[in-house]
Protein backbone atom coordinates (compact mmCIF):
# COMPACT_ATOMS: atom_id res chain seq x y z
CA UNK A 1 0.00 0.00 0.00
CA UNK A 2 1.67 3.11 -1.06
CA UNK A 3 0.34 6.64 0.03
CA UNK A 4 1.03 9.65 -2.21
CA UNK A 5 0.61 12.42 -0.08
CA UNK A 6 -1.86 13.78 0.46
CA UNK A 7 -5.22 12.20 -0.93
CA UNK A 8 -4.20 9.09 -3.15
CA UNK A 9 -3.24 5.70 -2.06
CA UNK A 10 -2.21 2.81 -5.07
CA UNK A 11 -2.65 -0.86 -3.10
CA UNK A 12 -2.34 -4.42 -3.93
CA UNK A 13 -4.47 -6.75 -1.48
CA UNK A 14 -4.05 -10.16 -2.36
CA UNK A 15 -5.13 -10.27 -5.89
CA UNK A 16 -6.97 -6.74 -6.11
CA UNK A 17 -5.18 -3.99 -7.39
CA UNK A 18 -6.64 -0.45 -6.53
CA UNK A 19 -6.49 3.71 -6.47
CA UNK A 20 -8.31 5.66 -3.89
CA UNK A 21 -8.54 9.17 -4.18
CA UNK A 22 -9.77 11.39 -1.44
CA UNK A 23 -11.33 14.75 -2.88
CA UNK A 24 -12.45 16.83 -0.04
CA UNK A 25 -15.91 18.77 0.29
CA UNK A 26 -15.14 21.31 2.69
CA UNK A 27 -14.18 20.75 6.32
CA UNK A 28 -16.92 18.00 7.12
CA UNK A 29 -17.10 15.54 4.03
CA UNK A 30 -15.20 13.95 1.57
CA UNK A 31 -15.74 11.99 -1.62
CA UNK A 32 -13.97 8.39 -1.74
CA UNK A 33 -13.11 7.39 -5.35
CA UNK A 34 -12.15 3.82 -5.78
CA UNK A 35 -10.89 2.62 -8.67
CA UNK A 36 -9.89 -1.14 -9.76
CA UNK A 37 -7.78 -2.22 -12.90
CA UNK A 38 -6.28 -5.32 -13.75
CA UNK A 39 -4.22 -6.19 -16.84
CA UNK A 40 -5.55 -7.10 -20.11
CA UNK A 41 -3.54 -10.00 -20.27
CA UNK A 42 -4.75 -11.46 -17.26
CA UNK A 43 -6.15 -15.15 -17.39
CA UNK A 44 -9.96 -15.23 -16.97
CA UNK A 45 -9.57 -17.15 -13.52
CA UNK A 46 -7.25 -14.17 -12.67
CA UNK A 47 -9.64 -11.57 -13.42
CA UNK A 48 -12.16 -13.60 -11.88
CA UNK A 49 -10.09 -13.42 -8.70
CA UNK A 50 -10.01 -9.72 -8.65
CA UNK A 51 -13.25 -9.51 -9.35
CA UNK A 52 -14.04 -11.76 -5.92
CA UNK A 53 -11.54 -10.38 -3.83
CA UNK A 54 -12.76 -7.00 -4.69
CA UNK A 55 -14.94 -7.80 -2.07
CA UNK A 56 -12.63 -7.12 0.67
CA UNK A 57 -12.27 -3.06 -0.94
CA UNK A 58 -14.74 -0.36 -1.58
CA UNK A 59 -17.90 0.76 0.21
CA UNK A 60 -18.79 -2.34 1.32
CA UNK A 61 -15.50 -4.10 1.95
CA UNK A 62 -15.15 -6.58 4.20
CA UNK A 63 -12.12 -5.20 5.59
CA UNK A 64 -12.41 -1.44 4.42
CA UNK A 65 -16.10 -0.91 6.07
CA UNK A 66 -14.65 -0.57 9.26
CA UNK A 67 -11.82 2.50 8.46
CA UNK A 68 -14.86 4.24 6.97
CA UNK A 69 -16.98 3.60 9.88
CA UNK A 70 -14.59 4.92 12.61
CA UNK A 71 -13.20 7.72 10.60
CA UNK A 72 -16.92 8.88 10.42
CA UNK A 73 -17.64 8.54 14.35
CA UNK A 74 -14.30 10.34 15.03
CA UNK A 75 -15.13 12.82 12.67
CA UNK A 76 -18.84 13.26 14.58
CA UNK A 77 -16.79 13.21 17.88
CA UNK A 78 -13.89 16.44 16.76
CA UNK A 79 -16.36 18.68 14.87
CA UNK A 80 -18.66 19.31 18.24
CA UNK A 81 -15.75 20.90 19.42
CA UNK A 82 -15.18 23.54 16.22
CA UNK A 83 -13.05 26.39 17.71
CA UNK A 84 -10.83 23.98 19.32
CA UNK A 85 -8.29 21.19 18.17
CA UNK A 86 -8.57 17.76 18.80
CA UNK A 87 -5.53 15.33 18.86
CA UNK A 88 -5.58 12.15 18.35
CA UNK A 89 -3.41 10.26 21.43
CA UNK A 90 -3.48 6.62 21.26
CA UNK A 91 0.26 5.83 21.38
CA UNK A 92 1.38 9.08 22.64
CA UNK A 93 1.38 12.88 21.37
CA UNK A 94 4.69 12.56 19.04
CA UNK A 95 4.89 11.17 15.19
CA UNK A 96 8.06 9.01 16.31
CA UNK A 97 8.17 5.93 14.53
CA UNK A 98 7.15 2.78 16.66
CA UNK A 99 7.68 -1.39 15.92
CA UNK A 100 3.42 -1.99 16.25
CA UNK A 101 0.42 -0.30 15.07
CA UNK A 102 -1.12 0.60 18.06
CA UNK A 103 -0.42 4.17 17.69
CA UNK A 104 -2.15 7.11 15.68
CA UNK A 105 1.69 8.53 14.80
CA UNK A 106 0.14 8.42 11.13
CA UNK A 107 -2.81 10.70 11.09
CA UNK A 108 -0.59 12.86 14.00
CA UNK A 109 2.73 12.84 11.00
CA UNK A 110 0.19 13.66 7.99
CA UNK A 111 -1.33 16.70 9.98
CA UNK A 112 1.92 18.10 11.18
CA UNK A 113 3.29 17.51 7.29
CA UNK A 114 0.23 19.16 6.19
CA UNK A 115 0.40 21.80 8.74
CA UNK A 116 3.89 22.75 7.24
CA UNK A 117 2.94 22.59 3.50
CA UNK A 118 0.29 24.61 4.00
CA UNK A 119 2.21 27.25 5.67
CA UNK A 120 -1.04 27.15 8.42
CA UNK A 121 0.14 29.30 11.43
CA UNK A 122 -0.29 26.74 13.85
CA UNK A 123 1.52 25.36 17.01
CA UNK A 124 3.02 21.78 15.91
CA UNK B 1 -29.05 -5.60 -22.96
CA UNK B 2 -29.21 -2.17 -21.13
CA UNK B 3 -32.55 -1.85 -19.20
CA UNK B 4 -34.06 0.60 -21.07
CA UNK B 5 -34.50 -1.87 -24.30
CA UNK B 6 -36.78 -4.32 -22.15
CA UNK B 7 -40.17 -4.72 -22.70
CA UNK B 8 -42.46 -6.34 -20.50
CA UNK B 9 -43.59 -9.80 -21.24
CA UNK B 10 -46.78 -9.87 -23.23
CA UNK B 11 -49.64 -10.84 -21.50
CA UNK B 12 -50.97 -14.34 -22.13
CA UNK B 13 -53.48 -16.16 -19.73
CA UNK B 14 -54.33 -13.32 -17.62
CA UNK B 15 -54.76 -15.00 -14.03
CA UNK B 16 -51.84 -16.43 -14.15
CA UNK B 17 -49.61 -13.84 -14.85
CA UNK B 18 -51.56 -11.75 -12.36
CA UNK B 19 -50.49 -14.54 -9.87
CA UNK B 20 -47.02 -14.79 -10.61
CA UNK B 21 -46.54 -10.70 -10.48
CA UNK B 22 -48.23 -11.49 -6.62
CA UNK B 23 -45.95 -14.34 -6.29
CA UNK B 24 -43.00 -11.71 -7.08
CA UNK B 25 -44.09 -8.94 -5.15
CA UNK B 26 -44.57 -11.27 -1.89
CA UNK B 27 -40.64 -12.64 -2.81
CA UNK B 28 -39.62 -8.63 -2.82
CA UNK B 29 -41.61 -8.00 0.49
CA UNK B 30 -40.49 -10.83 1.80
CA UNK B 31 -36.75 -9.61 0.75
CA UNK B 32 -37.48 -5.83 2.42
CA UNK B 33 -38.69 -7.55 5.36
CA UNK B 34 -36.05 -9.29 6.10
CA UNK B 35 -33.39 -7.28 5.45
CA UNK B 36 -35.08 -4.51 7.61
CA UNK B 37 -35.08 -6.71 10.21
CA UNK B 38 -32.35 -7.66 10.55
CA UNK B 39 -33.38 -11.28 10.34
CA UNK B 40 -30.61 -12.35 8.07
CA UNK B 41 -29.31 -15.93 8.84
CA UNK B 42 -32.61 -17.42 9.42
CA UNK B 43 -34.05 -15.97 6.19
CA UNK B 44 -31.85 -13.96 3.56
CA UNK B 45 -30.24 -17.47 2.40
CA UNK B 46 -33.59 -18.74 2.23
CA UNK B 47 -34.63 -16.40 -0.80
CA UNK B 48 -32.12 -17.62 -2.57
CA UNK B 49 -31.02 -20.85 -4.29
CA UNK B 50 -27.60 -22.45 -3.56
CA UNK B 51 -26.34 -21.63 -6.67
CA UNK B 52 -26.63 -18.39 -7.10
CA UNK B 53 -25.76 -14.48 -8.27
CA UNK B 54 -25.92 -11.69 -5.99
CA UNK B 55 -24.03 -8.58 -6.49
CA UNK B 56 -24.51 -4.60 -6.34
CA UNK B 57 -23.13 -2.59 -8.95
CA UNK B 58 -23.14 1.38 -9.54
CA UNK B 59 -24.97 1.85 -12.97
CA UNK B 60 -21.82 3.23 -14.31
CA UNK B 61 -20.05 0.12 -14.09
CA UNK B 62 -23.21 -1.40 -15.17
CA UNK B 63 -23.63 0.54 -18.23
CA UNK B 64 -20.08 0.18 -19.51
CA UNK B 65 -20.05 -3.52 -18.48
CA UNK B 66 -17.27 -3.07 -16.23
CA UNK B 67 -17.15 -6.24 -13.90
CA UNK B 68 -16.12 -4.59 -10.51
CA UNK B 69 -19.02 -4.56 -7.82
CA UNK B 70 -19.41 -3.47 -4.33
CA UNK B 71 -20.82 -6.60 -3.40
CA UNK B 72 -19.90 -9.67 -5.42
CA UNK B 73 -21.46 -13.37 -4.25
CA UNK B 74 -21.35 -16.33 -6.32
CA UNK B 75 -22.89 -18.71 -4.15
CA UNK B 76 -25.45 -18.65 -1.31
CA UNK B 77 -22.34 -19.29 0.92
CA UNK B 78 -20.89 -16.35 0.36
CA UNK B 79 -24.09 -14.18 1.23
CA UNK B 80 -24.09 -16.05 4.11
CA UNK B 81 -20.09 -15.15 4.83
CA UNK B 82 -21.63 -11.34 4.25
CA UNK B 83 -23.97 -11.57 6.86
CA UNK B 84 -21.62 -13.13 9.43
CA UNK B 85 -19.26 -10.11 8.40
CA UNK B 86 -22.21 -7.79 9.32
CA UNK B 87 -23.31 -9.30 12.22
CA UNK B 88 -20.02 -9.99 14.18
CA UNK B 89 -17.03 -9.06 12.60
CA UNK B 90 -17.89 -5.00 11.64
CA UNK B 91 -17.99 -2.04 13.47
CA UNK B 92 -20.03 0.31 12.35
CA UNK B 93 -22.55 2.59 13.48
CA UNK B 94 -25.93 1.16 14.17
CA UNK B 95 -28.40 1.92 11.80
CA UNK B 96 -32.11 0.75 10.36
CA UNK B 97 -32.54 0.57 6.95
CA UNK B 98 -35.91 0.33 5.19
CA UNK B 99 -36.14 -1.33 1.67
CA UNK B 100 -39.10 0.63 -0.91
CA UNK B 101 -39.30 -1.97 -3.70
CA UNK B 102 -41.50 -0.74 -6.01
CA UNK B 103 -42.45 -1.18 -10.24
CA UNK B 104 -42.40 -4.46 -10.43
CA UNK B 105 -42.19 -5.26 -14.07
CA UNK B 106 -41.99 -8.94 -15.64
CA UNK B 107 -39.41 -9.51 -18.39
CA UNK B 108 -39.93 -13.08 -19.95
CA UNK B 109 -41.92 -15.53 -17.94
CA UNK B 110 -40.24 -18.87 -18.66
CA UNK B 111 -41.09 -22.39 -17.73
CA UNK B 112 -37.75 -22.90 -16.07
CA UNK B 113 -37.35 -19.17 -14.82
CA UNK B 114 -38.69 -15.68 -14.83
CA UNK B 115 -36.86 -12.80 -15.18
CA UNK B 116 -38.14 -9.27 -13.71
CA UNK B 117 -36.80 -5.80 -12.65
CA UNK B 118 -38.18 -3.64 -9.75
CA UNK B 119 -37.10 -0.49 -8.62
CA UNK B 120 -35.75 0.52 -4.97
CA UNK B 121 -35.39 2.93 -2.70
CA UNK B 122 -32.95 2.24 0.41
CA UNK B 123 -33.02 5.16 3.54
CA UNK B 124 -31.34 4.52 6.59
CA UNK B 125 -31.74 6.30 9.90
CA UNK B 126 -28.83 6.63 12.24
CA UNK B 127 -29.78 7.22 16.13
CA UNK B 128 -28.80 11.02 16.26
CA UNK B 129 -29.30 11.77 12.47
CA UNK B 130 -32.42 12.64 10.12
CA UNK B 131 -33.34 9.55 7.81
CA UNK B 132 -30.97 9.74 4.20
CA UNK B 133 -31.04 7.81 1.11
CA UNK B 134 -28.63 5.07 0.90
CA UNK B 135 -29.11 4.38 -2.57
CA UNK B 136 -31.95 4.24 -5.47
CA UNK B 137 -31.74 2.01 -8.13
CA UNK B 138 -33.44 -1.29 -9.30
CA UNK B 139 -33.11 -4.81 -9.03
CA UNK B 140 -32.25 -7.12 -12.41
CA UNK B 141 -34.18 -11.17 -10.91
CA UNK B 142 -33.28 -14.28 -12.51
CA UNK B 143 -36.07 -16.44 -10.70
CA UNK B 144 -36.81 -19.90 -10.64
CA UNK B 145 -39.60 -21.67 -8.55
CA UNK B 146 -37.83 -23.81 -6.27
CA UNK B 147 -39.26 -25.78 -3.26
CA UNK B 148 -42.81 -24.37 -2.34
CA UNK B 149 -41.81 -20.97 -3.10
CA UNK B 150 -39.97 -18.20 -6.07
CA UNK B 151 -36.25 -17.77 -5.23
CA UNK B 152 -33.66 -15.80 -6.43
CA UNK B 153 -30.90 -17.50 -9.07
CA UNK B 154 -29.59 -13.94 -9.81
CA UNK B 155 -30.16 -10.65 -8.17
CA UNK B 156 -28.34 -7.84 -9.17
CA UNK B 157 -28.79 -4.29 -7.71
CA UNK B 158 -28.01 -1.02 -9.96
CA UNK B 159 -27.92 1.75 -8.07
CA UNK B 160 -28.04 5.10 -9.81
CA UNK B 161 -25.61 7.18 -8.21
CA UNK B 162 -21.18 7.21 -7.87
CA UNK B 163 -21.26 7.95 -4.02
CA UNK B 164 -23.10 6.13 -1.16
CA UNK B 165 -23.07 7.71 2.08
CA UNK B 166 -20.21 6.00 3.54
CA UNK B 167 -20.65 2.42 4.06
CA UNK B 168 -23.07 -0.44 2.99
CA UNK B 169 -22.87 -3.03 5.50
CA UNK B 170 -25.33 -6.04 5.19
CA UNK B 171 -26.52 -7.35 1.75
CA UNK B 172 -28.85 -4.54 0.09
Amino acid sequence: MQTIFPNVIVQQQSNTLAMRQMVTRGPHAFDLNWTFFGFKDDTPELRQRRIRQANLMGPAGLVSVDDSEVLALSQEGAEVFPDTDAVLEMGGRSTADTDHMVTEAGVRAFYKHYIEVMGFDHAA
Amino acid sequence: MLLEAQRQAPVAPMASLQELHFEIERLNSEYASVLDGERFEESISDLFVDDCLYRVVPRENHLLGLPIAVIHCESKGMIKDRVIAARESTMAEPRTLRHFITNIRILAAGDDEIRAEANVLIVQTMINRMTEIVLSGFYLDRIVRSGDRLRFKERLCVYDSLLLPTSLIAPV
